[in-house]
């Protein structure tokens, strides 16, 4: 079970808004019903709430719109039936059955369940995401080695299991200090996506050239290539939010999720794109839809980052509590104000990473190893 | 700039350095115009031995001049620099980081220094460069929107 950052909205807890309210005998339901839609304002961005709670003593109680009442109660005969007061009412929608279960108490609100906003991760889309994050961490070795810092980013084309680029921080080495994981990463895959739109560029002059000798007219095959790539584009167009990508199942025999080192790359060097991947390689958009692996919890510019380039998904292993951005100071995966959302799931392999530290250097330095980063405040 | 632009250009070999830049922020959606001014300041000898021996001393004497507010991304990287101050024209309530969705640059949990960071010089102006960028077509969207009809709005909000 991954443990999904959730966005702000799901894990609040109750807020109330006051209304009127007022205690009436069944049979005058309709009668007080008809004299609120006449007669009162409608309640401002308070459509989850039921206008009617059961009491237990079989009397209904009215949820009614603050305003000058008395008066108007008076005007319509109501005034010796109905008496208001005031009652906190659920100011949100509950988004969540957890919040709806709490929140119905002060009273009864709609809730459908919208299961979009929790998707179910099968057991086989685990043991690749679990595949996966082992082999980001793998990568922590070589970046040590070269002096850098053991932060490792892997962005993975879920819809087929292929690692798109993996990339270590780079910020040492370079006196660059904004050469994080992620940035360097989602650079790679843009480098990969056009170093294959050049290799179709290339292709095609070739071809231009070769029609040209042969006398064939150049517009002919420029059509020809260019309707051919039209119907790629069709074909193979790019989802416009990570969930579609997502539906293809796990099946891909040629680079399987079950042994992902067979598909891990070397650092910071594209995937070699074979030339029935060209095509493919170019239709993609930023990183839409693409699931990214993380070492760490990234920080709040590469958060940003990852929003720009529309990722799907995102798993890391250790939050960064003072520097995050995917869950410990902010969440910018799912700010309402944002123009893409995506999902985050925290402490992927973590148990895991603790086992292999706890093997390496005893029990002691366990934790402590996996949070250096983090007891350090550092970006990540 | 049209993907096809994009191939005139590399086929006369000469692909500018305005071009390049171009095409890589269309293929990118990380190259902000912060990160092309940071990356051109790294990349003068001079400057770059001088972040070499302080990072921090060197960046805290800078000053950044912007048309629109820092994205959340940049606004984090320039804290993260460690920038001395920045001065921006349009607020941006989609992405901004320096006050309009987040603010970045004065919040007190983060790590490193909150810094200055003030806006609205020349707004009507920066709102305009904008509005002149987008009412061009991105042929690298999945789904480029056709703005053949679209004309440049000079009311401001």
């Amino acid at each position: 079970m991954l443990d999904q950052v959730l966005p702000e909205a799901e894990v609040k807890s109750l807020e109330t808004v006051d209304v009127y309210i007022a205690t009436i005998e069944p049979k005058q339901t309709n009668q007080v019903i008809k004299f609120i839609r006449s007669k009162l304002p409608a309640t401002q961005s308070l459509d989850h709430i039921k206008q009617i709670r059961k009491t237990t003593t079989d009397a209904g109680e009215l949820a009614l719109s603050a305003q000058d009442l008395g008066q108007l109660l008076e005007q319509a005969g109501l005034a010796s039936i109905v008496t208001p007061r005031i009652h906190g009412v659920p100011k949100h929608p509950p988004l969540t059955r957890a919040q709806f279960e709490v929140w119905k108490a002060a009273w009864p609100t709609t809730f459908r369940e919208d299961t979009n906003r929790h998707p179910e991760i099968s057991n086989e889309d685990e043991a690749a995401i679990v595949g996966h994050i082992q082999s980001a961490w793998e990568h922590t070795a070589e970046a040590a080695s070269k002096g850098e810092l053991p932060i490792v980013a892997m962005i993975v084309d879920p819809s087929t299991q292929k690692v798109m680029a993996t990339s270590y921080d780079t910020r040492t080495s370079t006196g660059h200090i904004l050469q994080h994981a992620v940035m360097n990463c989602v650079e790679a895959v843009a480098k990969r996506e056009r170093d294959g739109c050049q290799s179709q560029i290339n292709q095609h002059r070739q071809r231009q050239s070769h029609t040209i000798d042969g006398k064939t007219t150049t517009t002919a095959l420029t059509t020809k290539n260019g309707s051919e790539a039209a119907s790629g584009r069709e074909s193979l167009l790019s989802p416009i939010c990570g969930e579609k990508r997502k539906k293809n199942p796990v099946n891909d025999t040629e680079s399987s999720a079950s042994s992902p080192e067979s598909t891990a790359t070397p650092l910071l060097r594209d995937e070699e794109a074979g030339d029935s991947d060209v095509k493919r390689v170019k239709k993609a958009y930023l990183c839409t839809g693409y699931d990214v692996y993380l070492t760490h919890e990234p920080c709040v510019m590469c958060s940003m980052a990852l929003v720009h380039s529309r990722v799907g998904r995102v798993f890391y292993t250790v939050p960064m509590v003072a520097s995050g951005g995917l869950g410990s100071q902010h969440k910018i995966h799912s700010h309402p104000n944002l123009n893409h959302h995506f999902f985050v799931y925290r402490q992927v392999g973590y148990q895991a990473q603790q086992d292999r530290v706890k093997g390496q250097c005893g029990d002691d330095g366990s934790v402590d190893e996996l949070l250096a980063l983090e007891s350090q405040k550092i970006d990540c | 700039m049209s993907e096809q632009e994009d191939i005139i250009v590399t086929d006369n070999g000469e692909e500018t350095i305005h071009h390049k830049h171009m095409k890589v922020a269309l293929d990118l959606g990380t190259r902000h115009a912060e990160f092309e001014g940071i990356d051109m300041i790294l990349a003068q000898e001079e400057y770059y031995a001088k972040v070499l021996e302080s990072s921090r001393s060197f960046w805290k004497d800078v000053t950044l001049y912007v048309t629109i507010e820092p994205c959340v991304m940049c606004a984090s990287a320039l804290r993260q620099l460690g920038i001395g101050h920045v001065y921006f024209g349009a607020g941006n309530d989609r992405f901004g980081g320096n006050g309009s969705v987040f603010n970045i640059h004065t919040d007190a949990e983060l790590p490193h220094s909150p810094y200055p960071s003030e806006g609205g010089y020349y707004r009507g102006e920066a709102i305009i460069i904008l509005r002149k960028f987008y009412v061009g077509e991105n042929m690298h969207a999945p789904e480029p929107k056709k703005k053949k009809h679209r004309v440049l709005k000079e009311d401001l909000p």
